[in-house]
């Protein structure tokens, strides 16, 4: 069975400017699928948007309403057509949600960053900036999707952009995953080294170990916040942040 | 439980910082000398200053300065600002501005070309013109160069002009209305423009680059009729 936790923190910038944070995230699992059914999403609302935090809550709810719904129980993962289709009912949901808000699609921009565990591996699919990356079989740390910046770093596309679906990127890893991490732009230029485009390690490996060896996952929790809030990560971002961790646990003692 | 932070044992990476290059274009023609060119070298200073005393834009702003008089002179490579030496400028001769602008839109491609090579990211770049008059040298064909670049989203083209520069140069190169600089109001341009660079250095994804606003009662420019 998988352990996963969540943690969304808003950026000093946007605490400055009394807004709330703009993340989100949602954590799943998936009844027909038992213990080994788990769906992670986050989603980061543009800042530059009125509304980008009812985009990313309303996003982080349709894929994880979605999700459980087209899931089967024979261990089939989602191919592109399944992303696609799952992108469409979220695109469509924010269209309604524009209309009664009398707001532009636009105002609702935000990303998606998702992954869907089963028995067989995981399915993932983005759109915007953030990244996946998994702990394989092998102990392997591999990014499986990488931050879509385009030529600008302050640029990204959303889930409400007209291309959104030119630019979904979706993976399928038939592979016995031990731990999966989702994070949102903020922790991007800490986890990531973007000269080899590869993770080093040094920042998902401690956090997975604690959380596979923890027992108590509120004080985990509890810890993780206070980790994300602290001042050795604010000098290096003031960006809104959220981490969602999964560790697969399969001794008999957890 | 003490109150130490958890989860000292992980590490972070050290990226290079994403990079937001700006070229200074500067007429330094005869016609800038006595208070124009003193007001624009404490406006320049005073800029270098405020970009060096913030955290995030001493470490992503990179500014390169290229004078226009008589000759054209790369005073200054891309360099941040606290690294960056401070030009002696002698006004004279006539206004190669052609000449600079070909040669500051040459070397922020090389520029850009180096920050890919080594995996740095950057900020859409800000090319900065300050003129008293008219191009004394080939212009016209950077008209098209400018709107093609600009299309492209290869750089943000801003023409500035005192009284006495031709607008109708100014316009044509720019793909924006040009501004009128209110006297010699440099130092509160350079306040406007470090301001404005610093908002572009700390920018997120989507955040909205609200820049101050340049014209306006309390502005130093305004858009000419």
């Amino acid at each position: 069975m998988w352990i996963p936790v969540g943690c969304s923190v808003a950026g000093p910038i946007h605490e400055a400017a009394r807004r709330d944070c703009e993340d989100t995230f949602a954590i799943s699992c998936i009844p027909k699928l038992g213990a080994s059914g788990l769906l992670l999403v986050c989603s980061d609302g543009a800042g530059s948007v009125e509304l980008g935090r009812v985009g990313a809550e309303i996003t982080a709810q349709v894929v994880t309403s979605e999700v459980a719904r087209l899931a089967t129980a024979d261990g089939e993962l989602f191919g592109n057509g399944a992303w696609v289709g799952v992108v469409e009912v979220v695109r469509s949901t924010l269209e309604r949600e524009a209309a009664i808000r009398d707001c532009g699609l636009g105002d609702l921009a935000c990303t998606m960053v998702a992954a869907f565990v089963n028995s067989s591996g995981a399915s993932v699919a983005q759109i915007g900036d953030g990244a996946i990356v998994a702990q394989g079989s092998d102990g392997t740390q591999v990014a499986i999707t990488w931050p879509q910046h385009g030529e600008y770093a302050n640029l990204t596309s959303f889930v409400t952009s007209p291309d959104a679906l030119d630019r979904l990127e979706y993976a399928v890893i038939e592979d016995d995953l031990q731990a999966l991490a989702l994070f949102t732009d903020g922790l991007e230029r800490l986890v990531l080294d973007f000269n080899h485009r590869t993770v080093p390690g040094g920042f998902l490996t401690p956090l997975w170990s604690a959380l596979r060896s923890t027992d108590a996952l509120a004080d985990f929790s509890r810890n993780l916040a206070l980790f994300l809030r602290s001042e050795r990560i604010r000098s290096r971002t003031d960006d809104d942040i959220t981490l969602v961790l999964g560790v697969r646990s399969g001794t008999s003692q957890e | 439980m003490t109150d130490q932070i958890p989860f000292d044992a992980v590490e972070f990476v050290e990226n290079p910082e994403p990079r937001c290059p700006c070229v200074l274009l500067l007429d330094t023609s005869a016609s800038m000398g006595g208070e124009p060119i003193r007001e624009l070298v404490a406006g320049l200073a005073a800029y270098f200053d405020e970009l060096a005393a913030d955290e995030l834009a001493r470490k992503r702003v990179e500014i390169s300065v290229i004078t226009f008089g008589g000759s054209v002179n790369v005073v200054q490579e891309f360099a941040g600002p606290a690294d960056c030496y401070f030009p002696d400028l002698t006004p004279m001769g006539m206004t190669p501005m052609g000449e600079a602008i070909e040669t500051g839109l040459r070397l922020l491609e090389e520029r850009k070309e180096s920050y890919r090579a080594n995996g740095v990211s950057i900020f859409r770049p800000w090319v900065f013109l300050i003129t008293d008059g008219a191009p004394t040298d080939r212009w016209q064909h950077l008209e098209s160069q400018i709107a093609a670049g600009e299309e492209r989203g290869s750089f943000l083209f801003f023409a500035v002009g005192t009284q006495g520069a031709d607008f109708g140069v100014l316009d044509r190169l720019s793909a924006r209305d040009a501004l009128k600089l209110k006297g010699l109001r440099f130092r509160d341009l350079f306040a406007w423009l470090s301001a404005s660079q610093k908002s572009v250095s700390r920018s997120a994804p989507g955040t909205a680059i609200a820049l101050p606003p340049a014209t306006g009662p309390d502005g130093w420019g305004e858009v000419h009729i």
